[in-house]
């Protein structure tokens, strides 16, 4: 069976994305990859499960059903989350520049199976 | 109820309110800031037992979490109590039940950071059962490697 570990490396391998990040509700990092980039893995955990549960909040207040994926873009990169199951949600970051259908295509795709493996 | 502890009730309940489960996140990472708020000088290159006889002393003082203590370990896998904790009144406000509260998490990033500033191993707090006849909550506390990019 492949480990999460691969699986999050194949997405890094996607064009454009630079990390993946699978972390728990609880704010803990349970894997993650990055291309060489410099990051403090465990130290974002917290702020992707708060970032995302705000997100997911907000769109039960305005009525619009359940959360199936965020994106956020910023100055120098996009993040696009998506949840796996209740207790853990996946992170990745790419590139301005990244084809974005791509990202939320391959994260869509690849969300079930990263599930499967938890 | 301790005027105090409503304070903390509604400030766990608009928490929760606004980031649902994610709450959990947010309250860990106070509690474990709180570690060295509260405590700013601890020893270091502590047994878990001897790390365990300093924490139930140092959360007597806290008053509200009630008593804490390490009751054993297996495979390294600390076995916790608290007992009388105050927030356990919380829970037919917040509507989930006692040891899966917003503040329990807060509990848990406590104990987390402290452990690991006292004995060096990082670990993860979990809720293994929760005994309302006795006011206990029972937890482990199992070692959790850092995570490598």
């Amino acid at each position: 069976m492949v480990s999460v570990k691969q699986q999050l490396r194949d997405l890094v391998n996607v064009e454009g994305i630079n990390t993946a990040v699978v972390v728990g509700r609880d704010g803990f990092v349970i894997e993650g990859v990055t291309d060489g980039t410099n990051m403090d893995i465990e130290a974002i955990g917290a702020v992707i499960s708060t970032g995302i549960g705000s997100a997911e909040m907000m769109g039960r207040e305005l009525n619009v059903g359940v959360m199936s994926q965020g994106m956020v873009e910023y100055k120098n990169g996009i993040i696009v989350m998506s949840f796996l199951g209740l207790d853990a949600i996946l992170a990745v970051v790419a590139d301005l520049n990244a084809n974005l259908g791509n990202v939320r295509y391959q994260v869509k795709k690849r969300s079930p199976e990263i599930q499967a493996t938890l | 109820m301790d005027s105090r502890d409503v304070v903390i009730g509604e400030i766990q309940a608009a928490v929760s309110r606004l980031l649902g489960d994610s709450a959990a996140a947010l309250m860990r990472q106070a509690g474990i800031s709180a570690s060295h708020q509260i405590w700013p000088e601890l020893p270091s290159g502590k047994t878990l037992e001897e790390a365990g006889t300093i924490m139930a002393e140092a959360v007597k003082d806290l008053g509200a979490w009630g008593e804490f203590s390490i009751t054993g370990a297996d495979d390294g896998v600390a076995k916790i109590q608290f007992k009388d904790c105050r927030f356990a009144d919380l829970t037919k406000a917040s509507g989930k039940a006692c040891g899966e509260q917003a503040i329990c998490n807060f509990g848990f990033g406590l104990v987390e950071e402290t452990l690991k500033r006292l004995t060096g191993i990082a670990t993860k707090v979990e809720l293994v059962r929760r005994d309302d006849a006795e006011r206990t909550c029972f937890e482990t506390a199992a070692p959790r490697r850092k995570p490598s990019a």
